[in-house]
């Protein structure tokens, strides 16, 4: 076998099982994503009777004279709630890192493999595609996307959970658009990659 | 884990022994403490059933407070904010709460069953000279007193609260007014955490719960 082969070989192999990776990352970020749907209407909620609660003018009536820290109790009623959705959120946001580290150490394997295949491998075997097999330098280009995509969208959750603070009217009004931006896009974008390297995928790499 | 290496013996409670049939005290306390039990879920199921009714009120009052603020205050009469679509709903909640005032008696008269088990376990061990000793696991029969009446307190306040929502809710003028009885009649503020864990306890302890 001819040497340059063999490593492109190698190479492609990592490839393989690099979007392999991405694809099964993918349908555990769908799942943990449809799974902090619930969580987070509730905490949006939780968050509405929170600054409903501070806000009410209730001692002006004077109906409330019999329970004097009921405010203070509600609000930690009201606290101890929104800390329970939030750990539900929390236990997806650990699968969305792991999908994150994940893909990212595939993306390094296969940026290091090429690194160390590429003096072997000719210029025109990197950039060759056929109609069922995408180019090497198309594929690396992408799970670098991909890798950049997920990441950004995992820290931008982190931050908003980070800085999330029930009495912070704007925060919290929008905390499920914001939560939920560039969600689609991510999506779209990896699915698009996905069926690039479709028949690719169901190749067997030897 | 094998049993020899636990440090220290775990043991069920003696109802666990299903030989054993329980009779005098202990049979009347651990059927008391089910009996809280059943009580309290009857209060969730009913306070379930109030929050229906809280937010159809909520839906039909934010409409009339919503719309009162969009429009001057002139031209809204104030037998608008009170249309009849609530009348009924606040007699559903006068009928829940009175079943709710049923479930806080009947806690009044479980403390008082286990004050009454406990002063004739404290007579009897006074007779026979010896130390009052644990009538299931831990707990002496003192500690059931202290339970129940610190849950029929927790409940008990909790009722007052309910009365003043119920009394107010359709009177509420802005929408944070609203929202606060709502959420009140929700989170059930006067319930503590630690009524929740002194029943479950009491449940364990008396081998209705798993050990």
């Amino acid at each position: 076998m001819d040497i340059s082969t063999s490593e492109e070989t190698k190479l492609r192999g990592q490839l393989h099982k690099s979007f392999k990776a991405v694809k099964n990352c993918l349908s555990i970020w769908k799942e943990a994503l449809a799974a902090c749907r619930q969580p987070l209407d509730q905490v949006e909620n939780l968050c509405e009777q929170h600054q409903c609660c501070s806000a009410a003018n209730i001692e002006q009536s004077g109906i409330i004279k019999p329970f004097p820290d009921i405010r203070m109790r509600l609000l930690y009623k009201i606290d101890v709630e929104l800390e329970e959705q939030l750990s539900r959120i929390n236990v997806e946001m650990k699968k969305l890192e792991n999908c994150c580290e994940r893909i990212g150490k595939h993306c390094g394997y296969s940026m290091k493999s090429y690194h160390e295949n590429s003096p072997y491998i000719p210029l025109d075997k990197v950039l060759e595609q056929t109609p069922t097999c995408p180019a090497i330098s198309d594929m690396l280009e992408w799970l670098q996307q991909i890798e950049r995509l997920v990441f950004q969208q995992y820290h931008c959750k982190k931050y908003f959970l980070e800085i999330f603070n029930p009495n912070n009217t704007e925060g919290t009004e929008n905390l499920k658009d914001m939560w939920s931006s560039g969600d689609q896009e991510l999506i779209n974008t990896v699915e698009e990659y996905l069926s690039y390297t479709s028949f690719f995928l169901e190749e067997k790499i030897t | 884990m094998d049993k020899d290496f636990l440090p220290v013996e775990i043991r069920c409670s003696p109802e666990k022994g299903k030989n054993m049939n329980l009779t005098g005290s202990p049979r009347k306390l651990k059927d008391t403490a089910a009996d809280v039990f059943n009580t309290l879920h009857r209060w969730t199921d009913l306070n379930k059933d109030g929050r229906n009714a809280m937010n159809e009120i909520a839906n039909i009052k934010l409409d009339i407070i919503l719309s009162k603020e969009a429009a001057s205050e002139e031209t809204v009469s104030h037998s608008n904010s009170f249309p009849t679509s609530l009348e009924p709903l606040c007699q559903q909640l006068a009928e829940i709460y009175k079943k709710m005032e049923k479930c806080v008696n009947k806690l009044e008269g479980f403390a008082q069953i286990m004050e009454n088990l406990h002063q004739l376990e404290s007579y009897r061990n006074s007779k026979s000279e010896e130390t009052l000793s644990p009538m299931f696991l831990t707990w002496h029969t003192a500690h059931f007193v202290e339970a129940t009446q610190e849950v029929f307190k927790s409940y008990k306040k909790e009722l007052s609260l309910k009365k003043m929502i119920i009394e107010n809710v359709c009177h509420a003028t802005d929408r944070n007014t609203m929202m606060f009885y709502i959420a009140a009649w929700i989170h059930q503020p006067y319930i503590t955490d630690n009524a929740t864990l002194l029943v479950e306890s009491m449940l364990t302890e008396t081998g209705h719960r798993g050990c």
